[in-house]
């Protein structure tokens, strides 16, 4: 029993030590989305493209639920939820901004929850169909690649 | 001798826990008066190490996730022995969308020697369009003649399903809708009244279905530049 607590002590040591030793060197869990542009789908954007070659020329779409729209969205950003996509696409506010910001030549992008939520993608077969605006794009992460990002806090 | 073995077992996790689903993508047909739909990805732990489903999740607010059956762990988490088998189940709701909808639930694993794995399940649901326009968008360039396009309503149902009410987002379109078929087909004819300016509208056509999915549909109107901007 003594032996077996020892043992057990000593491999409790063991791992934290080897989890202080990680840290140093690799620092805390990156919990950013990692995404490389050139592994991309030609429809989807990482944020750091985003940021870097499009910065103030972008319409943002919401796909998540208006709930959390309402909680927090990338300021400027329009809702269009995917589950009453064509009812929000009909109102004219957001027609006018759709298309007026392809007639001005920004991208729209559109984010959903996270790279799984898969609601970007159906919200951007909608905008399509309207033939409202040709640049429309799918930001690889969603909301989990905005929301440590300087979009959020340089607002 | 023992505690180089305990060390081996807890400094050397490369496989990955062994959950093993009889399907991990699922296609459906969904009933036209389904508003909920539920699906089932079964597993069974086939390794020899205890797997402890560390999360569980759909990220889409639609869909919601269930994990069935395994020992429930201190924390909250549920564990699975060598043998035990379980279900997760995805409810889905459906609201306003039609056509094919992909959804996934994304589970993280770990096993008893520090294993992680990362499983996404994939349910791909196919909704009836009962009625439906064709095309769903026309579109003139600034400067066209003011010719009328055509949008045709089909309905693919057994029940006829009829065109109660066509309105306009804007009084720059005049429209004029035609029977066809009564409760099976109608013509739109649309005309902008101007092409000098750009315009985004909808149409919005109301129908008399029981069912919310099929009570309206829209078709948009656009009057864009002569060279796209985009």
């Amino acid at each position: 029993m003594r032996k077996w607590l020892q043992q057990s002590i000593i491999l409790l040591a063991l791992t934290a030590a080897l989890a202080a030793v990680m840290y140093v060197f690799t620092g805390p869990v990156d919990r950013r989305v990692h995404c490389e542009q050139s592994k991309m789908a030609s429809d989807h954007f990482c944020l750091a493209t985003v940021m870097a070659e499009h910065q103030g020329n972008v319409l943002w779409v919401d796909a998540r639920d208006a709930k959390s729209y309402a909680k927090q969205h990338v300021p400027g950003a329009i809702l269009v939820p995917e589950n009453d996509a064509e009812n929000y696409l009909s109102k004219p506010e957001v027609m006018q901004a759709i298309g007026m910001s392809g007639v001005e030549g920004q991208v729209l992008v559109i984010y959903c929850g996270s790279e799984a939520c898969g609601s970007s993608k159906h919200v951007a077969q909608k905008i399509r169909a309207t033939g409202f605006h040709s640049k429309v794009f799918i930001l690889h992460g969603g909301w989990k690649a905005i929301v440590n990002s300087p979009l959020l806090t340089d607002h | 001798m023992k505690l180089g073995i305990a060390l081996l077992l807890a400094f050397s996790a490369i496989a990955e826990a062994s959950l093993e689903f009889k399907a991990r993508v699922l296609e459906l047909n969904v009933e036209a008066d389904s508003n909920i739909v539920e699906v089932l990805f079964p597993f069974e732990n086939t390794g020899d190490n205890r797997v402890i489903i560390t999360e569980y999740d759909a990220p889409c607010a639609c869909m919601s996730a269930v994990l069935k059956g395994g020992r429930k762990l201190k924390g909250g988490k549920v564990g699975f022995l060598p043998g035990d088998s379980g279900v997760i189940k995805g409810k889905f709701e459906l609201g306003n969308l039609k056509g094919s909808v992909t959804k996934k639930i994304v589970i993280n694993t770990k096993d008893e020697a520090g294993a992680t794995d990362s499983i996404s399940l994939e349910s791909t649901f196919h909704i009836p369009y009962l009625i439906a326009a064709f095309p769903s968008a026309l579109s003139w360039r600034v400067g066209d003649a003011l010719e009328p396009k055509e949008i045709r309503l089909l309905v693919d149902h057994d029940e006829p399903i009829e065109v109660v009410k066509v309105s306009s987002s804007t009084d720059q379109i005049e429209y004029q809708l035609e029977t066809v078929k009564p409760g099976f087909e109608y013509s739109l004819k649309v005309t902008p009244k101007t092409t000098q300016e750009f315009l985004f509208a909808a149409i919005r056509i109301k129908t008399n279905s029981d069912n919310p999915r099929y009570q309206a549909l829209s078709t948009f109107i656009t009057v864009k530049p002569q060279k796209d901007n985009q």
